[in-house]
């Protein structure tokens, strides 16, 4: 296992239809000396529509655009956003998660949790962060406290005169954004604070964050949805105003849906050409009469515009007219590559327009030779014969947020015991004739 | 652990009628209940309420379900009153369910007779379950009709069994 970032656990609360908190687990519950998740580096969530398999996929995205990005909770769009997957009921949440790094000479076990809550004002607000050093490897070691944040003040953080400094820095600033994206701002940071422990554990905490990797089925984007709400909500006597930005960012909106069109920073582009070329060999595993990829690149400052041209025998073709299938597999070509190479990878709807024969293909192949952790969601039970002799690997979220581990249990094999409704709490009860009086109307 | 409930009709596989007008019950009276999970055993006539491959049905089912199981026998009263075939019949898939266990929901005189409060032909029966669920006649159900602990024209203890799985809504 050449990853140094392995996720162990994930406990969430609050997200989309996630009312009580959901615990998932990684690896086993100790972690000594030999750590080795080898036999645990894929994980497979499965459920029955609407149980809540993409508001985990969500909540790591989310996780990860507070740790990485400082404006996140100051655009609009994305407020907007926030506002409608934070749970209606509950109005607040959590995310949590517990990190194993090895940095070579060290391994530690950080737990990194972040509240949130929708306020009054009908914005979205950081309400308390905290992370955690585990002393020792086993589960029921105590964990010390790295940092804490409570009602957007730093509450802890080094020795008293490192969090005086931090904690002025910080002022007013931390219910908008996360403790880290505050002090990489900071211009001056006296040395002695950055040698300092607790300094470089927040700071493999962001090399976590850079490590993940999430990809959200487009149905759930949700990209278009500020758009739409803008729309909906402009008086009469605002269209003058508002009328010019909006068809700007329409614009925008529909060049980026080409999908296809890049920005690459001109000094990368070798990197890009080659990955485009991996990507071409990967494609035409599935489609042998695929002959090249071509890059068709466009100057534009200091990057290169770049958009992909499918080349056939006969003809080429745009990527956005090729079938959606392969359009899906190209995405997951990225996700997949950096899965195998070490990364974090979160997937939605992992199945959606790919072939049985396929998916099997690419789980078999991370469960042979992938080098980083993969977790995804799926509807399709096909890749539950090659993952049940993972450990861990097949987990099932029910409709009332509880989710269950795949155990062995006699010859019973995990896709017929989903299907008969064997799982805790998703039995499946449906039949043909429920529908009856519903589709096709009633006959009154 | 989920808990499985095993529902024996005297129907087949094809027409599935008197599963169809159980499964309505439940769900009109019963709240939700993901613990458990419900599955038709289809007996092809009451005559086969102890032929050996039903019994090996039922126990196949409770072999492989990994947690516990419960059986219902749904049984039409039909001319219990008037032929001695009949009662004799009733009366031994009676003492088959005390004897194993198994609960007994009786239909006076048959299943349609209690849903739609008159008996119907036979050929006529896959397609009154039809209208039945589409014209969601189960909401016009008087409540006291599937509640009786006797046999009762047009009558059924089938929520005093059911009572017994699922809360009610």
């Amino acid at each position: 296992m050449d990853s140094k970032i392995y996720i162990l656990k994930l406990k969430i609360c609050g997200i989309k239809n996630i009312e009580r908190p959901i615990e998932i687990e990684f690896y086993k519950k100790t972690i000594n000396r030999d750590f080795n998740p080898d036999k645990y580096k894929i994980k497979a969530i499965y459920g029955e529509n609407g149980s809540g398999k993409t508001a985990i996929i969500s909540s790591v995205k989310l996780l990860q655009n507070l740790l990485l990005n400082k404006s996140y909770l100051a655009d609009t769009d994305n407020q907007n956003f926030l506002i409608e997957i934070v749970n209606k009921k509950t109005k607040k949440g959590f995310v949590q998660c517990e990190v194993y790094v090895d940095d070579g000479d060290e391994k530690y076990v950080l737990d990194y949790y972040i509240a949130f809550e929708v306020r009054e004002d009908n914005r979205f607000y950081i309400t308390a962060e905290k992370l955690k050093l585990k002393n020792g490897n086993y589960s029921k070691n105590k964990y010390s406290i790295i940092y804490e944040t409570k009602n957007g003040s730093l509450v802890k953080f080094g020795d008293k005169k490192m969090h005086d400094f931090f904690k002025e820095k910080s002022q007013n600033l931390l219910d908008k954004q996360t403790f880290f994206t505050c002090i990489v701002d900071i211009k001056f940071i006296p040395k002695e604070f950055m040698n300092n422990k607790d300094f470089i554990m927040l700071f493999l905490l962001f090399i976590f964050a850079l490590s993940l990797l999430v990809s959200i089925d487009e149905a759930d984007n949700h990209a278009d949805y500020g758009l739409r709400q803008k729309l909906q909500n402009i008086d009469e006597g605002d269209i003058e105003k508002t009328g010019l930005n909006l068809i700007n960012q329409i614009n925008q909106k529909i060049l980026s849906a080409k999908g296809n069109e890049m920005l690459i920073h001109k000094s990368m582009y070798n990197l890009y050409e080659k990955k485009i070329f991996r990507m071409y060999l990967f494609i035409q595993i599935f489609k042998p009469e695929l002959c090249a990829i071509e890059i068709e690149k466009k100057d534009y400052d200091q990057y290169y515009k770049c958009s992909l041209k499918m080349v056939y025998e006969e003809y080429s073709l745009d990527q956005e007219f090729e079938s959606r299938g392969i359009k899906k597999l190209m995405n997951l070509f990225h996700y997949l590559d950096a899965a195998s190479d070490g990364s974090i990878v979160f997937i939605d709807e992992l199945d959606s327009n790919i072939n049985d024969v396929y998916l099997d293909k690419i789980i078999e192949f991370f469960v042979y030779y992938g080098k980083g952790q993969l977790c995804f969601t799926s509807h399709n039970l096909s890749p539950m014969s090659v993952l049940k002799s993972n450990k861990n690997a097949i987990n099932f979220i029910s409709g009332i947020n509880t989710v269950h581990t795949w155990t062995t249990c006699g010859n019973l094999s995990p896709e017929n015991a989903y299907k008969k409704g064997f799982i805790e709490d998703s039995p499946f009860n449906v039949d043909a004739s429920d529908f009856l009086g519903i589709l096709g109307g009633s006959d009154e | 652990m989920n808990k499985q409930i095993l529902l024996c009709v005297e129907t087949n596989k094809k027409a599935r009628t008197d599963y169809q007008y159980i499964v309505a019950t439940i769900k009109r009276f019963y709240q939700n209940n993901r613990k458990i999970i419900y599955k038709p055993i289809f007996l092809d006539s009451k005559t086969k309420y102890n032929a050996k491959d039903k019994i090996k049905e039922i126990s196949n089912h409770i072999k492989e379900f990994p947690g516990e199981t419960s059986v219902i026998y749904f049984i039409d009263v039909d001319d219990y009153d008037i032929s001695y075939e009949t009662k004799v019949l009733y009366d031994s898939i009676k003492a088959y369910c005390d004897k194993n266990e198994y609960d007994f929901v009786f239909f006076t005189k048959d299943v349609e007779d209690v849903y739609w409060g008159k008996q119907v032909n036979n050929i006529e029966k896959v397609k009154k379950v039809e209208e039945f669920k589409r014209k969601q006649l189960m909401n016009e159900i008087d409540e006291s009709c599937l509640r009786v602990d006797e046999h009762k024209i047009h009558c059924s203890n089938i929520l005093n069994i059911l009572d017994k799985y699922w809360g009610r809504k």
